[in-house]
Protein backbone atom coordinates (compact mmCIF):
# COMPACT_ATOMS: atom_id res chain seq x y z
CA UNK A 1 0.00 0.00 0.00
CA UNK A 2 2.85 2.16 1.01
CA UNK A 3 3.70 1.73 -2.57
CA UNK A 4 0.67 3.05 -4.08
CA UNK A 5 0.96 5.81 -2.19
CA UNK A 6 4.03 6.93 -3.51
CA UNK A 7 2.97 5.94 -6.76
CA UNK A 8 -0.13 8.48 -6.25
CA UNK A 9 2.32 11.22 -5.47
CA UNK A 10 4.95 10.71 -8.10
CA UNK A 11 1.80 11.48 -10.24
CA UNK A 12 0.56 14.70 -8.22
CA UNK A 13 4.27 15.68 -8.54
CA UNK A 14 3.84 15.13 -12.28
CA UNK A 15 1.15 16.62 -12.98
CA UNK A 16 1.76 19.75 -11.18
CA UNK A 17 5.16 20.40 -12.27
CA UNK A 18 4.98 18.72 -15.74
CA UNK A 19 1.02 18.59 -16.25
CA UNK A 20 1.08 21.83 -18.72
CA UNK A 21 4.44 19.99 -20.72
CA UNK A 22 2.29 16.61 -21.21
CA UNK A 23 -0.87 18.55 -22.47
CA UNK A 24 1.05 20.29 -24.52
CA UNK A 25 2.83 17.61 -26.10
CA UNK A 26 -0.59 15.50 -26.32
CA UNK A 27 -2.18 18.98 -28.30
CA UNK A 28 0.89 17.94 -30.96
CA UNK A 29 -1.43 14.73 -31.63
CA UNK A 30 -4.76 15.50 -30.85
CA UNK A 31 -5.08 19.45 -32.43
CA UNK A 32 -7.20 19.93 -29.93
CA UNK A 33 -6.65 21.09 -26.00
CA UNK A 34 -9.31 19.29 -24.32
CA UNK A 35 -9.14 16.32 -26.40
CA UNK A 36 -5.26 16.83 -25.34
CA UNK A 37 -5.99 17.23 -21.43
CA UNK A 38 -8.46 14.13 -21.52
CA UNK A 39 -5.46 11.65 -23.51
CA UNK A 40 -2.76 12.96 -20.50
CA UNK A 41 -5.94 11.96 -18.13
CA UNK A 42 -5.98 8.28 -19.61
CA UNK A 43 -1.70 8.44 -19.90
CA UNK A 44 -1.71 9.30 -16.13
CA UNK A 45 -4.32 6.59 -15.61
CA UNK A 46 -2.66 3.89 -17.47
CA UNK A 47 0.86 4.85 -15.91
CA UNK A 48 0.02 4.98 -12.58
CA UNK A 49 -3.06 2.56 -12.05
CA UNK A 50 -0.30 -0.18 -10.81
CA UNK A 51 0.82 1.70 -8.26
CA UNK A 52 3.76 0.65 -9.51
CA UNK A 53 7.41 2.52 -8.22
CA UNK A 54 8.80 5.18 -10.51
CA UNK A 55 10.88 8.17 -9.94
CA UNK A 56 9.98 11.44 -10.88
CA UNK A 57 12.62 11.92 -13.05
CA UNK A 58 11.85 8.87 -15.32
CA UNK A 59 8.05 9.12 -15.16
CA UNK A 60 7.13 11.76 -17.60
CA UNK A 61 8.95 9.55 -19.79
CA UNK A 62 6.60 6.61 -19.23
CA UNK A 63 3.20 9.07 -19.41
CA UNK A 64 4.72 10.54 -22.88
CA UNK A 65 4.89 6.90 -23.97
CA UNK A 66 1.67 6.40 -22.59
CA UNK A 67 0.08 9.01 -24.39
CA UNK A 68 1.57 7.91 -27.70
CA UNK A 69 -0.10 4.35 -27.27
CA UNK A 70 -3.15 5.22 -25.95
CA UNK A 71 -3.34 8.10 -28.93
CA UNK A 72 -2.43 5.18 -31.44
CA UNK A 73 -5.04 2.32 -29.65
CA UNK A 74 -7.98 4.83 -30.29
CA UNK A 75 -6.81 5.58 -33.73
CA UNK A 76 -6.62 1.95 -34.56
CA UNK A 77 -10.25 0.65 -32.85
CA UNK A 78 -11.54 3.28 -35.21
CA UNK A 79 -9.58 1.95 -37.92
CA UNK A 80 -10.98 -1.66 -37.29
CA UNK A 81 -14.88 -0.11 -37.68
CA UNK A 82 -14.19 1.96 -40.30
CA UNK A 83 -12.52 -1.08 -41.89
CA UNK A 84 -15.62 -3.53 -42.03
CA UNK A 85 -17.69 -0.35 -42.20
CA UNK A 86 -18.44 -0.09 -45.59
CA UNK A 87 -19.33 -4.61 -45.73
CA UNK A 88 -21.81 -3.07 -43.20
CA UNK A 89 -23.41 -0.29 -45.07
CA UNK A 90 -23.51 1.81 -48.24
CA UNK A 91 -21.21 3.35 -49.43
CA UNK A 92 -23.16 7.26 -48.94
CA UNK A 93 -20.60 8.21 -46.52
CA UNK A 94 -18.42 11.17 -47.57
CA UNK A 95 -15.32 12.13 -46.20
CA UNK A 96 -15.55 14.91 -43.60
CA UNK A 97 -13.28 18.44 -43.79
CA UNK A 98 -9.97 18.43 -41.95
CA UNK A 99 -9.43 18.86 -38.70
CA UNK A 100 -11.24 22.38 -37.97
CA UNK A 101 -10.07 22.55 -34.86
CA UNK A 102 -6.22 22.21 -35.54
CA UNK A 103 -6.65 24.41 -38.47
CA UNK A 104 -5.07 28.07 -36.45
CA UNK A 105 -2.20 28.09 -38.27
CA UNK A 106 -0.14 26.38 -41.28
CA UNK A 107 1.69 23.75 -39.36
CA UNK A 108 -1.10 23.24 -37.06
CA UNK A 109 -3.31 22.60 -39.98
CA UNK A 110 -0.35 20.85 -41.71
CA UNK A 111 -0.45 18.40 -39.36
CA UNK A 112 -4.31 18.24 -39.06
CA UNK A 113 -4.41 16.62 -42.71
CA UNK A 114 -1.99 13.77 -41.28
CA UNK A 115 -3.33 10.67 -40.61
CA UNK A 116 -2.40 9.57 -36.53
CA UNK A 117 0.15 7.07 -37.69
CA UNK A 118 1.37 9.44 -39.61
CA UNK A 119 1.65 12.58 -37.36
CA UNK A 120 2.84 10.19 -34.41
CA UNK A 121 5.86 9.26 -36.27
CA UNK A 122 6.08 13.25 -37.78
CA UNK A 123 5.67 14.30 -33.73
CA UNK A 124 8.75 11.55 -32.68
CA UNK A 125 11.03 12.58 -35.55
CA UNK A 126 10.81 16.41 -35.31
CA UNK A 127 9.99 17.09 -32.12
CA UNK A 128 11.40 14.33 -30.07
CA UNK A 129 13.97 14.14 -32.25
CA UNK A 130 14.01 10.21 -32.45
CA UNK A 131 15.75 8.45 -35.35
CA UNK A 132 13.37 5.76 -37.31
CA UNK A 133 14.12 2.70 -35.77
CA UNK A 134 13.61 4.52 -32.12
CA UNK A 135 10.39 5.46 -33.66
CA UNK A 136 9.85 2.01 -34.62
CA UNK A 137 10.15 0.62 -31.23
CA UNK A 138 8.26 3.35 -29.48
CA UNK A 139 5.32 2.39 -31.60
CA UNK A 140 5.92 -0.94 -32.91
CA UNK A 141 6.13 -1.12 -35.94
CA UNK A 142 8.86 -2.34 -38.25
CA UNK A 143 11.08 0.30 -39.91
CA UNK A 144 10.03 0.19 -43.21
CA UNK A 145 6.50 0.64 -42.01
CA UNK A 146 8.18 3.41 -40.19
CA UNK A 147 9.72 4.79 -43.19
CA UNK A 148 6.38 4.71 -45.49
CA UNK A 149 4.61 6.62 -42.82
CA UNK A 150 7.97 9.68 -42.67
CA UNK A 151 7.26 9.60 -46.28
CA UNK A 152 3.99 10.47 -46.76
CA UNK A 153 3.83 12.42 -44.10
CA UNK A 154 6.52 14.48 -45.15
CA UNK A 155 5.47 14.60 -48.79
CA UNK A 156 2.18 15.88 -47.84
CA UNK A 157 3.17 18.53 -45.18
CA UNK A 158 5.73 19.44 -48.44
CA UNK A 159 2.53 19.99 -50.05
CA UNK A 160 1.68 22.32 -47.63
CA UNK A 161 4.01 24.01 -45.66
CA UNK A 162 7.23 24.15 -48.52
CA UNK A 163 10.52 22.12 -47.94
CA UNK A 164 11.80 20.83 -44.37
CA UNK A 165 14.44 21.03 -43.33
CA UNK A 166 16.09 17.77 -42.10
CA UNK A 167 15.50 16.87 -38.07
CA UNK A 168 18.41 16.53 -35.67
CA UNK A 169 18.99 12.52 -35.90
CA UNK A 170 21.69 11.78 -33.58
CA UNK A 171 19.74 13.40 -30.13
CA UNK A 172 17.40 10.84 -28.59
CA UNK A 173 16.64 12.68 -25.22
CA UNK A 174 13.40 12.42 -24.41
CA UNK A 175 12.75 15.36 -21.80
CA UNK A 176 14.51 17.90 -22.41
CA UNK A 177 14.05 19.91 -19.01
CA UNK A 178 13.71 23.74 -19.15
CA UNK A 179 11.76 24.09 -22.13
CA UNK A 180 7.74 22.70 -22.26
CA UNK A 181 8.47 19.58 -23.46
CA UNK B 1 14.66 28.33 -47.64
CA UNK B 2 13.02 25.36 -45.84
CA UNK B 3 11.49 25.06 -42.92
CA UNK B 4 12.82 24.29 -39.29
CA UNK B 5 9.91 22.08 -38.57
CA UNK B 6 11.04 20.77 -35.41
CA UNK B 7 11.11 24.40 -33.87
CA UNK B 8 7.26 25.02 -35.60
CA UNK B 9 6.74 21.93 -33.44
CA UNK B 10 8.19 23.83 -30.32
CA UNK B 11 6.55 26.79 -30.96
CA UNK B 12 3.55 25.33 -31.18
CA UNK B 13 3.40 22.93 -28.07
CA UNK B 14 4.81 26.55 -26.36
CA UNK B 15 1.65 28.14 -27.19
CA UNK B 16 -0.13 25.31 -26.29
CA UNK B 17 1.78 24.96 -22.71
CA UNK B 18 0.76 28.42 -22.01
CA UNK B 19 -3.42 28.27 -23.01
CA UNK B 20 -3.84 24.47 -21.64
CA UNK B 21 -5.38 23.81 -18.47
CA UNK B 22 -3.66 22.49 -14.88
CA UNK B 23 -4.14 18.88 -15.12
CA UNK B 24 -7.65 17.82 -13.03
CA UNK B 25 -5.73 15.51 -10.65
CA UNK B 26 -8.82 15.31 -8.49
CA UNK B 27 -10.55 13.48 -11.62
CA UNK B 28 -7.37 11.01 -12.66
CA UNK B 29 -7.11 9.72 -8.89
CA UNK B 30 -10.89 9.23 -8.59
CA UNK B 31 -10.88 6.99 -12.22
CA UNK B 32 -7.45 5.24 -10.32
CA UNK B 33 -9.90 4.98 -7.78
CA UNK B 34 -12.43 3.24 -9.53
CA UNK B 35 -10.56 0.85 -11.64
CA UNK B 36 -8.45 -0.31 -8.44
CA UNK B 37 -11.36 -1.72 -6.71
CA UNK B 38 -12.89 -3.17 -9.74
CA UNK B 39 -11.06 -6.04 -9.28
CA UNK B 40 -12.28 -6.60 -5.89
CA UNK B 41 -16.21 -5.82 -6.75
CA UNK B 42 -17.49 -9.40 -6.69
CA UNK B 43 -14.44 -11.90 -5.45
CA UNK B 44 -16.12 -11.35 -1.86
CA UNK B 45 -18.37 -13.32 -0.56
CA UNK B 46 -20.66 -11.05 0.24
CA UNK B 47 -20.88 -10.47 -3.65
CA UNK B 48 -21.16 -14.13 -4.61
CA UNK B 49 -24.07 -14.16 -2.11
CA UNK B 50 -25.24 -10.98 -3.92
CA UNK B 51 -25.38 -13.09 -6.94
CA UNK B 52 -27.09 -15.58 -6.19
CA UNK B 53 -30.24 -13.18 -5.18
CA UNK B 54 -30.25 -11.85 -8.26
CA UNK B 55 -30.06 -14.90 -10.27
CA UNK B 56 -33.05 -16.30 -7.98
CA UNK B 57 -34.76 -12.71 -7.91
CA UNK B 58 -34.82 -12.74 -11.98
CA UNK B 59 -35.60 -15.96 -12.67
CA UNK B 60 -38.83 -16.02 -10.30
CA UNK B 61 -39.56 -12.22 -10.92
CA UNK B 62 -40.27 -13.00 -14.61
CA UNK B 63 -39.68 -15.32 -17.49
CA UNK B 64 -40.49 -12.36 -20.29
CA UNK B 65 -37.63 -12.80 -22.78
CA UNK B 66 -37.64 -9.17 -24.43
CA UNK B 67 -36.63 -8.71 -28.14
CA UNK B 68 -36.53 -10.65 -31.62
CA UNK B 69 -33.10 -11.93 -31.78
CA UNK B 70 -32.93 -15.61 -32.71
CA UNK B 71 -29.69 -16.54 -31.20
CA UNK B 72 -27.96 -19.26 -33.02
CA UNK B 73 -27.07 -22.37 -30.70
CA UNK B 74 -23.92 -22.19 -29.39
CA UNK B 75 -21.43 -25.11 -30.72
CA UNK B 76 -19.72 -27.18 -28.15
CA UNK B 77 -18.38 -30.51 -28.84
CA UNK B 78 -17.01 -32.99 -26.39
CA UNK B 79 -17.52 -33.56 -23.00
CA UNK B 80 -17.35 -30.37 -20.92
CA UNK B 81 -14.72 -29.20 -18.87
CA UNK B 82 -15.50 -27.00 -16.18
CA UNK B 83 -12.81 -24.25 -15.74
CA UNK B 84 -11.33 -22.42 -12.51
CA UNK B 85 -13.76 -20.34 -10.98
CA UNK B 86 -13.91 -17.61 -8.78
CA UNK B 87 -15.78 -17.47 -5.76
CA UNK B 88 -18.84 -15.62 -7.73
CA UNK B 89 -18.66 -17.67 -10.71
CA UNK B 90 -19.87 -21.27 -9.05
CA UNK B 91 -23.69 -18.94 -8.86
CA UNK B 92 -23.64 -17.03 -11.92
CA UNK B 93 -22.14 -19.07 -14.43
CA UNK B 94 -24.86 -21.36 -15.75
CA UNK B 95 -27.23 -20.43 -14.46
CA UNK B 96 -30.98 -19.30 -15.99
CA UNK B 97 -31.25 -15.70 -16.55
CA UNK B 98 -34.70 -13.91 -17.69
CA UNK B 99 -34.87 -10.41 -18.18
CA UNK B 100 -36.35 -8.50 -15.59
CA UNK B 101 -36.12 -4.66 -16.57
CA UNK B 102 -35.12 -2.21 -13.98
CA UNK B 103 -34.62 1.84 -14.14
CA UNK B 104 -32.37 3.21 -11.83
CA UNK B 105 -33.38 6.65 -11.77
CA UNK B 106 -30.11 8.04 -11.11
CA UNK B 107 -28.02 6.01 -13.30
CA UNK B 108 -27.96 5.14 -17.12
CA UNK B 109 -26.65 1.52 -18.47
CA UNK B 110 -24.63 2.50 -21.55
CA UNK B 111 -22.53 -0.10 -23.79
CA UNK B 112 -21.79 -2.60 -26.30
CA UNK B 113 -20.13 -6.50 -26.15
CA UNK B 114 -17.50 -5.97 -29.07
CA UNK B 115 -15.88 -8.91 -30.45
CA UNK B 116 -12.07 -9.25 -31.79
CA UNK B 117 -8.65 -10.13 -31.01
CA UNK B 118 -6.19 -9.13 -28.82
CA UNK B 119 -2.42 -7.90 -29.63
CA UNK B 120 -0.50 -8.60 -27.04
CA UNK B 121 2.56 -7.37 -28.32
CA UNK B 122 1.11 -3.57 -28.60
CA UNK B 123 -1.81 -4.31 -26.39
CA UNK B 124 -3.96 -2.97 -28.34
CA UNK B 125 -7.73 -4.84 -28.81
CA UNK B 126 -8.79 -4.78 -32.38
CA UNK B 127 -12.55 -5.23 -33.28
CA UNK B 128 -14.70 -7.53 -35.57
CA UNK B 129 -11.61 -9.39 -36.46
CA UNK B 130 -12.38 -12.83 -36.93
CA UNK B 131 -11.54 -15.50 -35.53
CA UNK B 132 -12.67 -13.53 -32.61
CA UNK B 133 -11.29 -14.88 -29.39
CA UNK B 134 -11.30 -11.97 -27.06
CA UNK B 135 -14.24 -9.68 -25.89
CA UNK B 136 -14.40 -6.15 -25.31
CA UNK B 137 -16.82 -5.28 -22.56
CA UNK B 138 -17.72 -1.85 -22.99
CA UNK B 139 -20.66 -1.03 -20.79
CA UNK B 140 -21.05 1.18 -17.79
CA UNK B 141 -22.77 3.53 -15.94
CA UNK B 142 -23.52 8.05 -16.78
CA UNK B 143 -25.37 10.00 -14.87
CA UNK B 144 -29.35 9.55 -15.52
CA UNK B 145 -29.08 13.07 -17.03
CA UNK B 146 -26.30 13.98 -18.62
CA UNK B 147 -24.55 17.32 -16.68
CA UNK B 148 -21.05 17.67 -17.96
CA UNK B 149 -18.06 16.81 -20.02
CA UNK B 150 -17.91 12.86 -20.52
CA UNK B 151 -15.54 10.83 -17.86
CA UNK B 152 -14.95 7.12 -18.51
CA UNK B 153 -18.05 4.85 -18.45
CA UNK B 154 -17.82 3.37 -14.78
CA UNK B 155 -17.83 0.01 -16.00
CA UNK B 156 -16.67 -1.50 -12.59
CA UNK B 157 -20.31 -0.75 -11.67
CA UNK B 158 -22.22 -3.10 -14.23
CA UNK B 159 -22.04 -6.98 -14.45
CA UNK B 160 -22.35 -8.16 -18.50
CA UNK B 161 -24.05 -11.58 -19.28
CA UNK B 162 -24.09 -13.07 -22.51
CA UNK B 163 -27.05 -16.07 -22.50
CA UNK B 164 -27.10 -18.74 -24.64
CA UNK B 165 -30.44 -19.78 -26.56
CA UNK B 166 -31.20 -22.19 -23.56
CA UNK B 167 -31.42 -19.02 -21.52
CA UNK B 168 -28.53 -20.14 -18.95
CA UNK B 169 -25.43 -18.03 -18.60
CA UNK B 170 -22.58 -18.13 -20.78
CA UNK B 171 -20.61 -15.86 -20.26
CA UNK B 172 -20.08 -13.09 -17.27
CA UNK B 173 -18.38 -10.56 -16.81
CA UNK B 174 -15.56 -11.90 -13.47
CA UNK B 175 -13.80 -9.26 -12.71
CA UNK B 176 -11.34 -12.48 -11.80
CA UNK B 177 -10.79 -13.04 -15.22
CA UNK B 178 -10.23 -9.67 -17.00
CA UNK B 179 -7.48 -9.12 -18.75
CA UNK B 180 -4.75 -7.52 -17.62
CA UNK B 181 -1.81 -7.20 -20.36
CA UNK B 182 0.67 -4.95 -21.32
CA UNK B 183 2.43 -4.89 -24.46
CA UNK B 184 5.23 -7.09 -25.14
CA UNK B 185 6.90 -4.74 -27.21
CA UNK B 186 8.61 -2.49 -24.49
CA UNK B 187 6.08 0.55 -24.94
CA UNK B 188 4.82 0.51 -21.54
CA UNK B 189 1.05 0.27 -23.30
CA UNK B 190 -1.65 -1.02 -21.13
CA UNK B 191 -4.65 -2.50 -22.47
CA UNK B 192 -7.88 -0.81 -22.14
CA UNK B 193 -10.38 -2.50 -19.42
CA UNK B 194 -12.91 -4.36 -20.25
CA UNK B 195 -11.33 -7.35 -22.32
CA UNK B 196 -11.46 -10.94 -21.67
CA UNK B 197 -11.32 -13.99 -23.06
CA UNK B 198 -13.75 -14.97 -25.23
CA UNK B 199 -14.31 -18.62 -23.76
CA UNK B 200 -17.80 -20.25 -22.37
CA UNK B 201 -17.71 -20.17 -18.59
CA UNK B 202 -19.33 -23.61 -18.46
CA UNK B 203 -16.96 -25.37 -21.01
CA UNK B 204 -13.92 -23.57 -20.85
CA UNK B 205 -14.44 -23.50 -24.96
CA UNK B 206 -14.42 -20.53 -27.06
CA UNK B 207 -17.80 -18.79 -27.12
CA UNK B 208 -19.26 -19.29 -31.32
CA UNK B 209 -22.66 -18.24 -32.66
CA UNK B 210 -24.63 -15.03 -31.20
CA UNK B 211 -25.90 -14.56 -27.79
CA UNK B 212 -28.14 -12.45 -26.23
CA UNK B 213 -26.15 -9.37 -24.01
CA UNK B 214 -27.56 -8.36 -20.55
CA UNK B 215 -26.08 -5.44 -18.20
CA UNK B 216 -26.99 -5.40 -14.73
CA UNK B 217 -26.03 -3.08 -11.66
CA UNK B 218 -28.68 -4.97 -9.14
CA UNK B 219 -25.82 -7.51 -7.85
CA UNK B 220 -25.79 -6.32 -4.35
CA UNK B 221 -29.11 -7.84 -3.50
CA UNK B 222 -30.21 -4.58 -1.67
CA UNK B 223 -33.10 -3.74 -4.72
CA UNK B 224 -32.93 -1.01 -7.07
CA UNK B 225 -30.41 -0.37 -9.79
CA UNK B 226 -30.72 -0.87 -13.65
CA UNK B 227 -30.84 -4.27 -15.95
CA UNK B 228 -31.49 -4.42 -19.40
CA UNK B 229 -30.76 -5.59 -22.55
CA UNK B 230 -27.65 -4.69 -25.23
CA UNK B 231 -27.67 -5.74 -28.23
CA UNK B 232 -27.20 -8.89 -29.28
CA UNK B 233 -23.53 -10.24 -29.24
CA UNK B 234 -22.61 -12.53 -32.48
CA UNK B 235 -19.24 -13.93 -33.52
CA UNK B 236 -20.47 -14.75 -37.26
CA UNK B 237 -18.03 -12.47 -39.99
CA UNK B 238 -19.54 -8.63 -40.62
CA UNK B 239 -21.67 -8.99 -37.65
CA UNK B 240 -20.83 -6.02 -35.74
CA UNK B 241 -21.79 -3.00 -34.30
CA UNK B 242 -23.84 -0.92 -36.70
CA UNK B 243 -23.72 2.39 -34.68
CA UNK B 244 -21.58 5.00 -35.48
CA UNK B 245 -20.54 8.59 -35.96
CA UNK B 246 -21.95 10.99 -39.12
CA UNK B 247 -20.35 14.42 -38.69
CA UNK B 248 -21.16 15.20 -42.06
CA UNK B 249 -24.59 13.95 -41.92
CA UNK B 250 -25.35 16.23 -38.87
CA UNK B 251 -25.39 19.65 -38.25
CA UNK B 252 -22.07 21.62 -37.52
CA UNK B 253 -21.59 23.25 -34.09
CA UNK B 254 -20.96 27.09 -34.63
CA UNK B 255 -22.40 27.01 -38.17
CA UNK B 256 -25.28 28.54 -39.14
CA UNK B 257 -28.32 25.51 -39.19
CA UNK B 258 -29.28 24.40 -42.64
CA UNK B 259 -31.81 26.63 -44.01
CA UNK B 260 -34.08 23.15 -44.56
CA UNK B 261 -33.55 22.28 -41.07
CA UNK B 262 -34.84 25.91 -39.40
CA UNK B 263 -37.82 25.99 -42.27
CA UNK B 264 -39.06 22.19 -41.15
CA UNK B 265 -38.53 20.60 -44.31
CA UNK B 266 -35.77 18.53 -43.90
CA UNK B 267 -36.16 15.69 -46.08
CA UNK B 268 -36.34 13.24 -43.21
CA UNK B 269 -36.87 9.68 -43.15
CA UNK B 270 -38.12 9.50 -39.69
CA UNK B 271 -40.00 12.35 -37.90
CA UNK B 272 -39.02 12.71 -33.69
CA UNK B 273 -41.84 14.00 -31.27
CA UNK B 274 -41.45 14.29 -27.58
CA UNK B 275 -43.61 15.59 -24.43
CA UNK B 276 -43.14 19.35 -24.54
CA UNK B 277 -42.90 18.58 -20.73
CA UNK B 278 -39.42 17.35 -20.57
CA UNK B 279 -38.17 20.15 -21.41
CA UNK B 280 -39.89 22.24 -18.64
CA UNK B 281 -36.32 21.83 -16.30
CA UNK B 282 -33.35 21.46 -18.77
CA UNK B 283 -29.68 22.28 -17.19
CA UNK B 284 -27.19 20.84 -18.91
CA UNK B 285 -27.92 17.68 -21.12
CA UNK B 286 -31.35 16.18 -22.00
CA UNK B 287 -32.49 12.54 -21.24
CA UNK B 288 -36.03 11.54 -22.27
CA UNK B 289 -38.28 9.19 -24.45
CA UNK B 290 -39.19 10.39 -27.86
CA UNK B 291 -41.33 9.05 -30.18
CA UNK B 292 -40.35 7.92 -34.14
CA UNK B 293 -42.25 7.87 -37.32
CA UNK B 294 -41.97 6.90 -40.59
CA UNK B 295 -42.33 9.32 -43.16
CA UNK B 296 -41.35 8.43 -46.51
CA UNK B 297 -42.90 4.81 -48.80
CA UNK B 298 -40.21 2.40 -47.73
CA UNK B 299 -40.35 -0.01 -44.91
CA UNK B 300 -37.52 0.36 -43.03
CA UNK B 301 -35.56 -1.98 -40.36
CA UNK B 302 -33.12 -1.55 -38.18
CA UNK B 303 -31.55 -1.88 -34.42
CA UNK B 304 -32.33 1.28 -32.37
CA UNK B 305 -29.85 3.30 -31.02
CA UNK B 306 -29.04 3.65 -27.53
CA UNK B 307 -29.13 7.59 -27.66
CA UNK B 308 -30.73 9.54 -29.96
CA UNK B 309 -28.97 12.74 -30.61
CA UNK B 310 -30.40 16.77 -30.07
CA UNK B 311 -28.78 20.07 -30.97
CA UNK B 312 -29.64 23.62 -29.92
CA UNK B 313 -29.79 26.17 -31.95
CA UNK B 314 -30.11 29.98 -31.07
CA UNK B 315 -32.07 33.10 -31.59
CA UNK B 316 -29.97 34.12 -34.47
CA UNK B 317 -30.20 30.78 -36.17
CA UNK B 318 -26.48 29.15 -35.18
CA UNK B 319 -26.11 25.56 -34.00
CA UNK B 320 -24.64 26.49 -30.51
CA UNK B 321 -24.30 22.50 -29.40
CA UNK B 322 -22.48 20.06 -30.33
CA UNK B 323 -24.42 16.69 -31.65
CA UNK B 324 -21.64 13.93 -31.09
CA UNK B 325 -19.13 13.86 -28.57
CA UNK B 326 -15.82 12.50 -30.48
CA UNK B 327 -14.49 10.99 -27.31
CA UNK B 328 -17.57 8.77 -26.92
CA UNK B 329 -18.99 6.11 -29.03
CA UNK B 330 -22.56 5.19 -30.57
CA UNK B 331 -23.59 2.23 -29.23
CA UNK B 332 -27.01 -0.27 -30.48
CA UNK B 333 -29.65 -0.86 -28.25
CA UNK B 334 -31.39 -4.61 -27.99
CA UNK B 335 -34.67 -3.01 -29.57
CA UNK B 336 -35.30 -3.44 -33.42
CA UNK B 337 -37.67 -1.34 -35.42
CA UNK B 338 -39.60 -2.60 -38.73
CA UNK B 339 -41.83 0.35 -39.46
CA UNK B 340 -43.76 1.60 -42.62
CA UNK B 341 -44.95 5.12 -43.14
CA UNK B 342 -46.93 6.57 -40.26
CA UNK B 343 -45.96 3.63 -38.13
CA UNK B 344 -43.68 4.34 -34.97
CA UNK B 345 -41.64 3.00 -32.75
CA UNK B 346 -39.77 4.26 -29.31
CA UNK B 347 -36.11 5.69 -28.23
CA UNK B 348 -34.50 7.86 -25.87
CA UNK B 349 -32.64 11.26 -26.59
CA UNK B 350 -29.40 11.05 -24.43
CA UNK B 351 -27.47 13.87 -25.33
CA UNK B 352 -24.95 16.40 -23.15
CA UNK B 353 -25.17 20.09 -24.57
CA UNK B 354 -21.36 20.32 -24.67
CA UNK B 355 -20.27 24.05 -26.18
CA UNK B 356 -18.40 23.88 -29.89
CA UNK B 357 -15.09 23.08 -29.63
CA UNK B 358 -13.54 26.53 -31.26
CA UNK B 359 -14.67 28.42 -28.62
CA UNK B 360 -12.27 29.65 -26.01
CA UNK B 361 -14.73 27.38 -23.02
CA UNK B 362 -15.00 23.47 -23.45
CA UNK B 363 -18.02 22.65 -21.25
CA UNK B 364 -21.65 23.46 -20.89
CA UNK B 365 -23.60 25.84 -23.49
CA UNK B 366 -24.71 28.86 -21.59
CA UNK B 367 -27.97 28.99 -19.99
CA UNK B 368 -30.51 30.81 -22.36
CA UNK B 369 -33.23 30.04 -24.22
CA UNK B 370 -32.67 27.94 -27.33
CA UNK B 371 -34.97 25.75 -30.40
CA UNK B 372 -33.78 22.41 -29.82
CA UNK B 373 -33.83 19.80 -32.29
CA UNK B 374 -33.51 16.09 -32.36
CA UNK B 375 -31.27 15.22 -34.96
CA UNK B 376 -29.96 11.29 -35.31
CA UNK B 377 -28.35 9.18 -38.00
CA UNK B 378 -30.04 5.96 -37.89
CA UNK B 379 -29.00 2.90 -40.07
CA UNK B 380 -31.99 1.16 -42.02
CA UNK B 381 -32.60 -1.21 -44.52
CA UNK B 382 -35.46 -0.71 -47.06
CA UNK B 383 -35.94 -4.49 -47.73
CA UNK B 384 -34.60 -7.75 -47.40
CA UNK B 385 -30.98 -8.40 -48.29
CA UNK B 386 -30.35 -4.74 -48.57
CA UNK B 387 -27.70 -3.66 -46.91
CA UNK B 388 -28.44 -0.85 -44.14
CA UNK B 389 -27.76 3.16 -45.20
CA UNK B 390 -27.91 6.01 -42.91
CA UNK B 391 -30.92 7.96 -42.58
CA UNK B 392 -32.11 10.81 -40.57
CA UNK B 393 -34.28 10.83 -38.01
CA UNK B 394 -35.44 14.85 -37.29
CA UNK B 395 -37.69 16.86 -34.83
CA UNK B 396 -38.47 20.10 -33.96
CA UNK B 397 -37.94 22.77 -33.22
CA UNK B 398 -38.88 22.25 -29.50
CA UNK B 399 -38.48 25.80 -27.58
CA UNK B 400 -36.13 25.46 -24.63
CA UNK B 401 -34.64 27.28 -21.80
CA UNK B 402 -31.30 25.93 -20.13
CA UNK B 403 -31.38 26.95 -16.70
Amino acid sequence: MDERRRSDEVMAALASERGAALNAYAYLLTGDLRDAEDLVQDALVKTFIRGRHLELSSAEGYVRTAILTTWIDTYRRRRQWERVRHLLVKGERKDGPADEVAARSDVRAALGRLAPQQRACVVLRYYDDLTVSEIADRLGLADGTVKRYLSVAVGRLETLLGPLSPPATDRTILVNEGDVR
Amino acid sequence: MSMDFGEALREITADAAVATRPVDLERAQARMRRRRTQGAVLSSVGAAVGVVVLVVAVVLVGSRVTGDVAPVVPVVTDTPTPTATSAAEGALCGTPFALEEMDDPDIEVQGAVRVGTLDRETASFEWDITPADTLYISVGTTPDVPDGPWDDLHLSDVTTMLVDPDGTVAFWTDPAKQLQVEATDGSGGVAVDGLYEAVDCRTGRALTGTYRAYATTALDGAGGGETLELAPVSFEPGSGQMAGQWDDRVPACGRPAPADLLAGEVDADFDVTLDPGVLENVRKGLHADVTVTATGPDRLTGRVPQAFHAILVDRSGTVVSRLYDPTREEFDSAATFDVGQGESFPAEVYQWFASCPDESRYGNVRAGKYDLYVYTVILASSGPGTSPGPRVAVGGPFPVTLR
